[in-house]
């Protein structure tokens, strides 16, 4: 009796669970499928936190917007735990499993490698955003179907130095005596062997000093290398490190008085709240961003008060904006190319002429060294100047002139 | 005078002319390295109490510094309470941390395997570290203190003087230590406990007490060592380990209960590491002074209990 009694309340429990489940499925429109976008991002770090915020808005957008060819847009997220590997195996999933339309998304330069076998194997339309390392490029030659954001090493390093003799020419600032202090990981190092080998030659005179980075097991102290940078009295003095470096790095200059006339940082990303810190006034950077363009780019404007509207909070970095013209791309490529078909999409893509977030207008896929469609970002200098990091060049996007010396450390 | 002082007072004036020679040569670096070894000193001393009375090698030592130093952030960003002024609320909270932690944790693995008892304290660092990640996140957070880019200038040569906050921290710390481990009577009853538990146990003393006391005091200085870290430094929530690592070289160069060597040993490895620094293009060789020190130390230690 008991027997009989539990087998009819497992029975009506299936019963109950199956009609859920169908009458779920009936509120889904099956006669048009959403357009399926598959991305990878580092979610468990802030950057890949804000590549999700930044995707899932522009998301939002197009969907409140009718969607696309008349139906609604996903976006799949994986984490790629920046790792080479569980970022081949998330991009698999979206293959084969997910079966996503487009692909895109990505960030460092190590999972990007990784990734490439994978998108070699399907082959599916991808505009990849991260992996600045022309080593990624070197892997994706001869692939038709791939369409890279963001701009690789050599471009950067090339956009960077016209950037600042331009800046310093225009500003009779002379660049012949370079002290780099760079941490000793392979992106300090690789940048300072890049640097020295192409200033070298033109005969710039230029010495360096590592440092381990906090974020490898350094511990913050920068008391000589500053004694050794003061000895040499260079005209421009660069870090290249991570943000946790460069405000006691900062301070250990502030601490000997040491102020050379133009001071440059290169992080891949900038200590929280930085510009709010009185020694940062004057310092200046690269970026392909900053939240000043919103007052001269209409496209940056849209984004930044769409972003806050949505997450109260500004987005931190050039990364965000840069993931929502990932996607904004590939969604005007599909509008344009009036179908999923991979031929329509790839030559969408290659008219792509795109008014961007990061302030870029006209943004266009072009040849680079090694493959066809490399999208035509830049890179501006800005300058640090009572807390906003102004642009400084491009001259066209610029909004503020250059303070030049650096002024001196506040007291 | 015996062999061993005679020794001693070599050993001593041979430091003390290197001292001199550095102090001309290169001052800026001999001023920096006494700096970073004080901070090495300071991070070091818990440890080595926390291993030689309780028995427990706590690689969660780092993040706990960690989370004092996220502390004192917090508390200066959100009220304007300097960092010097948290020490002492601090030290309060984390001892109550400590205690939670003997407690619930570490109390269980003090008859553990010496492999058991890594693995507890690294799984602590891990839920250290990754409740960190969860609340502040990754990015590195620094405060703007005014006087922690202070600096004075003697002749030619321009320094900061914040760093000394590091070196008087740890000279107060050993002295205390000391004091505390010899005059005290819990003191005393730490030291017996530690050489010989079941000894002490016998002549009447709470085993279970004293290392309670023990691990919560180093705990709680740990802690408040965060808020002086905080003064001059970035805080992230990774920041802790390489402290972990160098806090462990020093005691096993310096041997467990030998807490003026470690401040010893800790100024000198400051000391390398900053002149190593003070060469242009030679900076990463600074890294290499620590696996200098930490074998050569062991390789000294071992040939002396051969000769006993």
């Amino acid at each position: 009796m008991r027997r009989n009694l539990t087998s009819l309340v497992c029975v009506s429990v299936a019963l109950v669970l199956m009609l859920g489940v169908a009458l779920a499925g009936c509120g889904e429109p099956t006669s048009t499928p959403s357009i399926k976008l598959g991305a990878v991002f580092p979610l468990s770090t802030t950057i890949g936190q804000e590549q999700q915020k930044a995707a899932q808005l522009a998301v939002m957008e197009i969907n409140s917007h009718g969607g696309l060819l008349g139906r609604n847009v996903t976006l799949t997220v994986y984490d790629d735990g920046n790792d080479p590997t569980v970022a081949a195996a998330a991009v698999t999933k979206l293959c084969t499993v997910d079966n996503v339309n487009v692909l895109l998304g990505g960030m460092a330069s190590a999972t990007s490698l990784g990734v490439a076998p994978v998108l070699k194997t399907y082959q599916k339309a991808t505009v990849w955003l991260g992996g600045a390392s022309h080593l990624f490029e070197e892997a994706m030659v001869g692939c038709d179907w791939f369409f890279h954001i963001h701009p690789w090493d050599y471009m950067q390093a090339a956009q960077q130095w016209v950037a600042l003799t331009t800046v310093a020419t225009d500003n009779s600032c002379p660049l012949q005596k370079i002290f780099v202090a760079y941490e000793d990981s392979a992106f300090g190092s690789t940048s300072y062997a890049l640097l020295q080998a192409s200033l070298v030659p033109l005969g710039y005179n230029v010495t360096g000093q590592s440092f381990t980075s906090a974020y490898y097991g350094g511990t913050g102290d920068f008391g000589s290398l500053v004694d050794a940078a003061n000895t040499f009295d260079p005209d421009y003095f660069a870090v290249i490190g991570y943000d946790a470096d460069i405000l006691p790095l900062l301070g250990a200059m502030k601490e000997q008085a040491f102020n050379p006339p133009l001071i440059l940082g290169a992080p891949p990303s900038w200590p929280v709240n930085f510009g709010s810190d009185p020694l940062s006034e004057g310092i200046t950077g690269f970026t392909m961003w900053t939240p000043a363009l919103k007052d001269i780019s209409p496209a940056a404007q849209t984004f930044y008060y769409a972003y806050i509207a949505e997450y109260h909070e500004a987005p931190p970095d050039y990364i965000g904006p840069l993931t929502y013209d990932n996607v904004m791309i590939v969604a005007d490529a599909i509008q344009r190319a009036g179908s999923l078909d991979k031929a329509a999409l790839i030559t969408a893509l290659e008219a792509t002429d795109y008014d961007s977030a990061v302030g870029d207008d006209d943004v266009v896929f072009a040849p680079s060294n090694n493959i066809t469609h490399q999208a035509s970002f830049t890179v501006k200098l800005f300058q640090w100047q009572a807390g906003v990091a102004e642009i400084i060049y491009p001259y066209e996007v610029a909004t503020a002139n250059f303070t030049y010396p650096h002024p001196a450390w506040p007291s | 005078m015996s062999n061993k002082r005679r020794q001693r007072i070599c050993l001593a004036a041979g430091i003390g002319a290197a001292i001199a020679v550095l102090a001309f040569w290169k001052p800026v670096a001999l001023i920096y390295g006494l700096q970073a070894g004080g901070l090495y000193a300071l991070v070091a001393l818990p440890l080595a109490v926390a291993l030689g009375i309780v028995g427990i090698l706590n690689l969660s030592h780092g993040t706990l510094l960690m989370l004092g130093g996220y502390f004192a952030f917090w508390a200066s960003t959100l009220w304007g309470v300097d960092p010097l002024v948290s020490v002492a609320p601090l030290l309060l909270v984390f001892f109550l941390i400590g205690m939670l932690l003997y407690r619930t944790t570490i109390r269980r693995a003090l008859n553990a395997t010496l492999f058991s008892q890594l693995l507890l304290t690294f799984g602590l660092y891990m839920v250290f570290q990754e409740v960190a990640n969860l609340l502040w996140r990754g990015n590195a957070r620094q405060l703007s203190i005014s006087y922690s880019s202070a600096s004075a200038t003697i002749g030619s040569i321009t320094f900061g003087t914040s760093g000394f906050i590091y070196l008087a921290a740890a000279i107060a710390l050993v002295v205390g230590l000391v004091l505390f481990l010899r005059r005290a009577k819990t003191g005393q009853a730490a030291v017996a406990v530690g050489q010989n538990p079941r000894g002490a146990q016998l002549c009447g003393i709470n085993k279970d007490r004293i290392y309670l006391l023990i691990f919560s005091l180093t705990v709680a200085i740990t802690g408040a060592i965060g808020a002086l870290y905080v003064i001059r430094y970035a805080i992230f929530p990774a920041v802790g380990m390489p402290f972990n690592l160098k806090g462990l070289c020093l005691i096993a160069v310096a041997g467990e209960g030998n807490l003026g060597g470690i401040v010893w040993f800790a100024l000198l490895l400051g000391i390398a590491e900053s002149l190593i620094r003070s060469f242009p293009g030679y900076g990463g060789w600074a890294s290499i002074v620590f696996f200098a020190l930490l074998i050569a130390g062991i390789l000294v230690r071992t040939q002396r209990e051969r000769r006993r």
